[in-house]
């Protein structure tokens, strides 16, 4: 055994700490090492002082302190840090009560188009909500920011001029692909007949389900600047049947109505396209 | 005596008094050397002596009986001693001084020795006294500080040597 070694057991070895066969090794090398056995010693002396902390001493008798210590009440706090503890919570509630409730009259006045002059009070409520909340989702994705959303990156969406993100939407409300309108259909490439096929879309809280249902693709949607407006007919406002605008960034307007899906500017294939390379 | 313990505890737990008394005077005198090796000052030791039975009793409800009521003991008297140095902002030199201007009273070596154990790290102060204040084995310093073996080991090793190097310098 090396000194080096020795030296890092010699305490263990003063507190008889050490496993019989490395304590014979020790010695062993002790009984060759005069710089070793000195540290050795001192080793011991150090042992032997702190020996003396065992030396348990009589404590003062405080029992009769002790005694009064224990039987006394705990100190409680004054009934008026409890008031004013629970005041604090209160207005603490009150003030997230106000700052999560919806901003409608923030929103950006950008001019709508005369055909969604009459939109329903529940379905304005619809988009309000839909751009000032997040809804709880079972998509883990949504907690993401906006910019960490894969779908409008990629370079697939830049060669669609139709899903280049050019400004944020001024009225912005998200509308559910097709394939989540509940018919489970997938929508068709755009190059086939079948992607005008009708997709449901019957009821306004229908329409704000969905509104509110995916945060992930709101924002997507958001992001692309496609302007979305669900409303009524302005030349039919007691109709019941309620439709989904949408105007695309180059001007191009689609509308989804009654279940079916209506391209105005005449493609009848854009908006399925449209929505599958947003999702 | 110590026999004596867990119905002594049991009858405290159901809020006997005069059974956590009888507790009190059986392990006061080890409760109180190990405060004074960790505080260094013999009036802050009894302050810390109390502390440590009025914890104790507010928090006998906790006791599970998983370990000797000692153990469980020594372990709040840590605590406490953490606690008031904290609370004091205690300096090690502070303990020092104090445990020096006291002449006469006690054993000078082991006011010494005392002295060289406050200037040590905490955790290496924590351990030398339990192992050389209480002569608990190793695993008994693994339950009271809720250490791992191989942590108590390691640390009682490295405090031996920075003791020893803090006494040499001393006698130097």
């Amino acid at each position: 055994m090396r000194c080096r070694e020795v030296t890092e057991k010699l305490s263990a070895y003063a507190a008889g700490d050490l496993p019989s066969d490395e304590q014979q090794t020790v010695e062993a090398h002790l009984r060759g090492c005069r710089q070793c056995r000195r540290d050795a010693e001192a080793a011991a002396r150090s042992e032997e002082a702190l020996a003396m902390l065992g030396a348990v001493e009589a404590a003062p008798d405080l029992s009769a302190d002790l005694s009064r210590r224990l039987e006394a009440p705990l100190r409680r706090r004054p009934r008026w840090a409890s008031v004013a503890a629970t005041a604090v919570i209160l207005l603490a509630f009150l003030g997230s009560l106000w700052l999560i409730r919806p901003r409608d009259v923030a929103r950006p006045t950008a001019p709508r188009p005369a055909v969604v002059a009459n939109i329903p009070p529940e379905v304005e409520a619809a988009n309000a909500i839909a751009e000032t909340m997040t809804p709880p989702s079972q998509c883990p994705e949504d907690d993401q920011e906006p910019e960490a959303q894969p779908t409008l990156d990629g370079p697939g969406i830049r060669q669609r001029p139709v899903a280049v993100a050019a400004h944020p939407a001024p009225l912005q409300t998200a509308v559910d692909s097709p394939t989540s309108w509940g018919t489970g259909e997938e929508p068709a490439p755009p190059s086939t007949p079948e992607a005008t096929e009708p997709t449901e879309l019957r009821r306004a809280d229908e329409v704000r389900s969905l509104l509110l249902r995916d945060a992930v693709r709101r924002r997507a949607l958001a992001k692309s600047g496609i302007v979305f407006l669900v409303g009524t007919p302005a030349e039919e406002p007691q109709a019941k049947a309620y439709y989904v605008e949408i105007t695309l960034p180059d001007g191009t307007q689609s509308v989804v109505e009654h279940g079916s899906v209506q391209d105005v500017a005449g493609e009848g294939a854009l908006v399925p396209a449209v929505l599958q390379q947003v999702e | 005596m110590r026999s004596q313990c867990p119905r002594l505890v049991a009858r405290a737990q159901g809020g006997d008094l005069a059974a956590f008394d009888e507790l009190y005077r059986l392990h006061r005198d080890a409760v109180y050397t190990l405060c004074l090796n960790l505080c260094g000052n013999r009036e802050q030791a009894q302050d810390l002596l109390q502390d440590t039975f009025v914890r104790g009793w507010r928090g006998l409800q906790g006791f599970r009986g998983r370990s000797a009521f000692g153990t469980w003991l020594h372990r709040v008297a840590v605590n406490v001693c953490r606690d008031a140095a904290r609370r004091r902002r205690t300096q090690v030199g502070e303990a020092h001084a104090m445990i020096e201007d006291q002449p006469g009273d006690g054993d000078q070596t082991a006011e010494l020795v005392r002295a060289t154990l406050g200037r040590l790290k905490k955790p290496y102060r924590v351990v030398l006294a339990l192992r050389y204040t209480l002569s608990l084995s190793y695993d008994e310093i693994a339950e009271t500080l809720g250490w791992s073996l191989p942590k108590v080991k390691v640390t009682l090793h490295r405090a031996r040597a920075a003791f020893r190097k803090e006494y040499e310098s001393d006698g130097d």
